[in-house]
Formats: C-alpha cells, sequence, structure tokens
C-alpha cells in the first residue's frame, strides 16, 4: 500500500483532528499508518513522549490484537483501549489503512470521545480519499 | 548442574531434532475451560447502573433508549422518595438531551449523568439521613443548573448549527424544548426542597 | 525467558533472529514453518505490514517431546530489521535465551550489518543481558545472490566484521532456497537448551 498526501490534506486533517478532539482537552491524537508512520502528530503542548516509538508500537500492538482477533474467529475488535491510572489510550482504525491513536485523561468519558471520533473519521475519509461520499 | 547429565541431555536432544525436522510426529493439545462468574443478583438500580456502565463505553441510540426507559420505569416506585426522584427526572432529562444533541452534546454531560447516578445510588442504597439527602440533592441540582448555563452560553456564541442533515429552526425548537424541560424541572426542585423543609420542621417540633 | 518447571517436567527457551531489514529472518522461519508444519498444532504467526515487511514479530512455537524426561518447547521469534522499529525490536527480545543473528552477505549490506549487531548489543544491554555470554549463532545468509552475479561478502569479511570477538557458531546459508535454514535452528536450539539447563537446573 502506498500513498501520497497533499499539504492540502495535511492541513485540513490537523485543522479536522484540532476542531473535534483537541478542543476536548485531551493531551494528544496521532494519526498513523498501519506501518507505524506518522501522519498528523496533534497535543496540548505538555507532552514530551517519543512519538515515533509510540506509532511503531501502536501499529504493532494493532496488529497484535488484530492476530488475536482472527485466532478466536473475530473479524476485528470494534473497542481497542487501555485505561491507565491518569492517561487512557484508544486505537480506532480509518479505512484499512489508517490508525487514529488518542491519548486523554479521565475527565473525558470514552463514550462520548469515541462519538466525536465518529464524527471526525467521516470528514478524515473524504480527506484522504475525496472520491468516498461519507 | 552434573556435567554428564547435561551431555546426555544435549546428545539426546541433537538426536530429537534431527529427528524432529525430518520424520512426522504429533502430540495433541491440552483443552483448557475457562469458569464463567456467576451473575449478580438484582437490586433496584442494577439495570441502570448496566446501562450507564454500558454508556461510559459507547453511546448508541439502543443504549440511550434503554436508559431512558430505565429511568420511566423507576419514577413509579421512587415516587414517594422525593430525592431519588428528584435525581431521575434529572437524569431523564440529560439522557434526552444526549440522545438528541449525541457529539454536539456539551462535553460534561455525561459526566454529569455519571454524578448524578451516584448520587441517586448513595440516596437509595446507603443510610443516609434526610438532611444528608437533602444536601446531595442540592449539590446535584446546583451542578445541573451550571451545566444547564455552560449549555446556553456555548448555544449562544455558536449560533449556527452543526453541519448535519438537520435544519437548524428544528435543531432550535429541540434545543428550546431540553431548556423548558429544565426549567419545569427546576420550579420542580425548588418546590419539592421546600416540601422536605417542612416536613422537617414538623417532624421537629413534634 | 527460560522456563522450567520441573514439577511437570517443561523445558521452555525463546530463541529470537536478530538482523538488519530484509536480511531473511522471516524467511528463515517460513522455511522451518514449511518443514514442520504437517506436525505441529500451531499457526505460524506473523504481524507484518501490507508489504510484508515484519511490523511487530513473527512467532513459531513447537515442541520436540520428552528428552530425558523433559518436554522441550521451543519458541522461535523474528524482530522488525526496520530501523524505525527499535522500540518493537527491544521489547520482543524481552526474556530472550538465544539469538540467531541473520547478516546479509550483499556487499552493500555490510554497514547495516555491523549497525544491527552493534543495535542488538545495545538493546541486550538494556536487559543486562551480556552478548558474550548469551547462545549466539551466525548465519551469513543470501549466499545464493553470487549465482545471479550480485557480489556478495566473502565469509572471512563476516566473520572479522561480526564474529571476530565472540567466535560463535557461523553458518553460510541460502533462506529463500531453504540450504543450511535447518542446521542454523538446530545449532542455535541446541546451545540455548543445554545453556538453559545449565542456568536452572
Amino acid at each position: 500500500m502506498s500513498y501520497i498526501l497533499d499539504q492540502e490534506q495535511l492541513d485540513g486533517l490537523e485543522e479536522a483532528l484540532t476542531t473535534d478532539l483537541m478542543t476536548l482537552g485531551i493531551q494528544s491524537v496521532i494519526l498513523i499508518d498501519m506501518a507505524g508512520n506518522v501522519i498528523v502528530n496533534l497535543d496540548n503542548g505538555k507532552v514530551s513522549h517519543d512519538v515515533y516509538s509510540l506509532a511503531a508500537l501502536a501499529a504493532g500492538n494493532f496488529g497484535a490484537v488484530n492476530a488475536m482477533a482472527s485466532i478466536i474467529g473475530e473479524e476485528e475488535f470494534s473497542l481497542l483501549f487501555h485505561k491507565g491510572k491518569s492517561e487512557n489510550i484508544n486505537f480506532t482504525k480509518i479505512l484499512d489503512d489508517f490508525l487514529l491513536v488518542s491519548i486523554f485523561g479521565n475527565d473525558v468519558s470514552l463514550g462520548y470521545l469515541r462519538l466525536k471520533i465518529d464524527d471526525v473519521i467521516k470528514k478524515i475519509k473524504v480527506l484522504i480519499d475525496p472520491k468516498r461520499l461519507k | 548442574m552434573d556435567k554428564n547429565a547435561n551431555d546426555t541431555f544435549a546428545f539426546d536432544l541433537e538426536n530429537r531434532l534431527d529427528d524432529f525436522f525430518s520424520d512426522s510426529l504429533s502430540r495433541p493439545d491440552e483443552p483448557s475451560t475457562v469458569q464463567e462468574p456467576p451473575a449478580p443478583r438484582g437490586r433496584p438500580l442494577k439495570s441502570l447502573k448496566s446501562t450507564l456502565l454500558a454508556i461510559d463505553w459507547e453511546i448508541t441510540d439502543d443504549a440511550l433508549a434503554a436508559f431512558i426507559g430505565q429511568v420511566d420505569a423507576l419514577e413509579g416506585p421512587y415516587e414517594t422518595d422525593k430525592v431519588a426522584h428528584t435525581l431521575l427526572r434529572m437524569l431523564r432529562s440529560l439522557g434526552r438531551y444526549v440522545r438528541t444533541h449525541k457529539a454536539n452534546a456539551h462535553p460534561d454531560t455525561i459526566k454529569r449523568i455519571m454524578a448524578v447516578y451516584s448520587a441517586l445510588e448513595r440516596a437509595v442504597d446507603d443510610q443516609l439521613s434526610p438532611r444528608e439527602k437533602e444536601k446531595l440533592l442540592s449539590a446535584e441540582v446546583s451542578a445541573f443548573r451550571q451545566l444547564k448555563q455552560q449549555i446556553v452560553a456555548s448555544r449562544a456564541a455558536r449560533p449556527t448549527a452543526a453541519p448535519t442533515q438537520q435544519p437548524s429552526a428544528q435543531t432550535l425548537l429541540a434545543v428550546g424544548a431540553v431548556i423548558r424541560a429544565i426549567h419545569d424541572l427546576e420550579s420542580r426542585v425548588t418546590a419539592e426542597l421546600s416540601a422536605i423543609r417542612k416536613d422537617l420542621e414538623r417532624l421537629g417540633k413534634s | 525467558m527460560s522456563f522450567i518447571n520441573t514439577k511437570t517436567k517443561e523445558v521452555q527457551v525463546k530463541v529470537v533472529f536478530v538482523g538488519p531489514g530484509r536480511g531473511g529472518k522471516t524467511t528463515n522461519l517460513e522455511y522451518i514453518f514449511s518443514r514442520i508444519r504437517h506436525r505441529i498444532q500451531s499457526d505460524m504467526v506473523s504481524i507484518k505490514t501490507q508489504g510484508d515487511r515484519t511490523l511487530f514479530f513473527d512467532f513459531l512455537p513447537f515442541e520436540l517431546g520428552a528428552i530425558k524426561g523433559y518436554q522441550v518447547k521451543t519458541q522461535l521469534y523474528t524482530v522488525p530489521g526496520q530501523v524505525k522499529y527499535n522500540a518493537t525490536r527491544k521489547l520482543v527480545l524481552k526474556g530472550v535465551d538465544g539469538i540467531v543473528f541473520v547478516a546479509d552477505s550483499a556487499v552493500d549490506r555490510r554497514e547495516n550489518n555491523i549497525r544491527s549487531f552493534e543495535n542488538l548489543r545495545e538493546n541486550l544491554g538494556f536487559y543486562d543481558i551480556d552478548l558474550t555470554t548469551i547462545p549466539l549463532v551466525f548465519q551469513y545468509n543470501k549466499r545464493d545472490l553470487a549465482t545471479q552475479g550480485i557480489p556478495i561478502l566473502d565469509v572471512n569479511t563476516l566473520e572479522s566484521d561480526l564474529n571476530a570477538q565472540l567466535k560463535a557458531p557461523s553458518f553460510t546459508a541460502s533462506a529463500l532456497t531453504g540450504d543450511n535454514v535447518i542446521p542454523t535452528v538446530k545449532k542455535a536450539i541446541a546451545i540455548t537448551m543445554v545453556a538453559t539447563r545449565d542456568k536452572l537446573l
């Protein structure tokens, strides 16, 4: 799989993710591809972690979980979420090739965040592949 | 460890590796069983709690409909418990608001629902005195009012509706209905609080 | 990490294939799997990118049966070779008992081999594992490139680049054709198992 995203698309992705997700006060949002490459990286300015290793591990993790799903006869899992003491991480697949990684504190409800993510994914799909109608 | 024993192990191992990578031999795996934990016993708020826990993870139309339905079903049994009854009405109001607005609901709404439910659980399950219950209700009403103000303020700041299929006139009507419901709830809460105070005074005198 | 259950009499070891990207680690495991699949229960697990590059690991577990009263179990892993997957590579190396270093014999991969070996040293150091003491076997893979007219490093160069200090067992191989793949893994499992028993019993 290879893809090209121009500056306009990247700007659009950044804007959608900032407006719909970062404004909720979450720590960071990273859009990556399934090989672990970082496409968009947004955070609240208080982040100092190694986002590139995080992205590679996130992709590997997602791949491993998908392999587990196959083993138990599932096509995929609809929720991949890890709960921490103060920060949590949620993974959402976009199309077949991308992964949205959201890191957020306990002041944001997961259910609500997932609603917002569903909304922003519609915009992302259109930006990445304009031939899509939804 | 004994060097001789290790040497013979090594020798046998090498022979086994030779065999393994040329001949066929298979060994069946042991299946494992998993015990399911027993289902918890029923309590009046049990179904509502389950639905809320599900909503915490995922907000769907079905879950919200179930939530509102369960709240409605509890209003009868708790009709005489003014604090619980009021909290249930707040839950219904908040549930309906989320159902209408979904992702455009105020970010603090779900948190508020969880907090009101917690208060309801305490009011119903814990051995609270009438005064403690009243204090609990007061705090929730105050937070509820604050959220309402924030919702109204954010609507004023963003007069255009979200880019959905709903026309803006219909959205404003829905918002108006919710705000009216909140006002209505507020006056009921105030009336019920003063009724509780009168009851307390009477009890104090007797 | 090695595991000996003296009650159930099981010995289990983890052998990891490491080396530069596209050096043939996954091909090694695929060949091994093709040779033994008819006699093992489990499938090989591969977590890779759409472009068939290892993303997390390949994993192949199998049992060798009872030897001297002990059930001998092996877990073979590969790591992703690309530089950007170092965090993942480090994770897969956790609990490693034995190593197969798969070097790429192509002349233009010489630097990559050396860098990958240094990276292995660093990653093992993270777990306080000494490269000079862990069971290790070298495989100088892709010898078949010579038949296609592609220049390859001679064995002496590879030995002096990678094996001068350790003087570990080494094999020339061609994972694509299967040449010397089985002898490599047999040696790796043998020295790892023996070292494990030595250490734990």
